[in-house]
């Protein structure tokens, strides 16, 4: 029974759809329009492979810029030994100035100032 | 290899009255819809490669475009560069101003339905494709579309026994 019920409301709505079913524009006409659209804009494929060149070009210059300039020997190089050497000179002597900092505060706050 | 001119105006009645379908009624809207999916298989930004028909592929092609169409109007109108964004749905003309009350309760009846139950009847009930059909030409997974198919149909009943419909045959019981 099922399906004669659905028969019958797909026949109910064919019916009402045919019955508010407007005229399509001429056939001729809209694919002309068409045709002329499309042939104003490119090939698509065309569009999508100059994208690819353009990104190879792009990935093939970067890779020659980074080989052509030599890599810095980390491990062994005087320049790397004197930063990091500065380096903790100036954390140690940052390190002195906080703690400096610090007991001055608490030497300011400590109860010792309360009883003198 | 089909010739697609010969195919396109063998469906192009069914194909306005899906794209009228996908832009709401508004004329002016479908036959850009279907003059934007005519353009996309002649350039070959469409392309189709027959694994489903050529009338399923059509209709996702023209329902794509008409909701690409209908985000650039929403997005226009946002911005407010949209001189046209008042709706331009014509009011429907029926040919039997007999059966125009019928009509208009199962148009009526119709308009009740959520959009994607909406679409689904039109594929399968006016445009005769199947539910597989349907899923391929509303991007929805086979299940999802029966599940919506069997409940606009309920759906359907259920608005037009609301509505005091007198149906012709009483073989339909809700």
């Amino acid at each position: 029974m099922e399906d004669q019920h659905d028969r019958d409301l797909k026949d109910l709505y064919k019916a009402a759809r045919t019955a508010e079913s407007e005229s399509p524009p001429d056939f001729d006409e809209l694919l002309a329009r068409s045709s002329s659209a499309s042939k104003n804009t490119k090939n698509p494929w065309l569009k999508r492979l100059a994208a690819a060149a353009a990104l190879f070009t792009l990935l093939v210059g970067a890779y020659l810029v980074d080989r052509s300039t030599p890599e810095p020997a980390l491990d062994s190089s005087p320049a790397v030994e004197a930063i990091a050497q500065e380096s903790s000179a100036a954390n140690d002597a940052d390190w002195e100035e906080l703690l400096d900092y610090a007991d001055s505060l608490w030497e300011w706050e400590s109860p010792s100032d309360f009883l003198l | 290899m089909i010739d697609l001119t010969k195919e396109l105006r063998q469906l192009h009645h069914a194909s306005f009255q899906w794209a009228l379908h996908c832009t709401g009624g508004s004329r002016h809207d479908a036959e850009d819809a279907l003059q934007s999916a005519y353009e996309a298989l002649l350039d070959g930004s469409a392309s189709f490669e027959e694994r489903s028909s050529l009338k399923s592929f059509l209709f996702a092609v023209i329902r794509n475009k008409a909701r690409s169409a209908s985000r650039k109007r929403s997005l226009l109108a946002l911005v407010g560069l949209d001189d046209n964004s008042t709706p331009s749905v014509q009011p429907l003309v029926h040919r039997k101003m007999d059966d125009a009350e019928r009509v208009a309760a199962i148009r009526a009846a119709i308009q009740q339905l959520s959009p994607r139950q909406r679409d689904i009847l039109e594929l399968v009930f006016y445009h005769e494709l199947t539910v597989e059909e349907a899923a391929d030409v509303l991007d929805l997974q086979l299940g999802t579309a029966r599940t919506h198919y069997a409940r606009a149909k309920k759906a359907l009943r259920r608005q037009l026994t609301k509505e005091d419909f007198q149906w012709k045959t009483n073989t339909i019981e809700t």
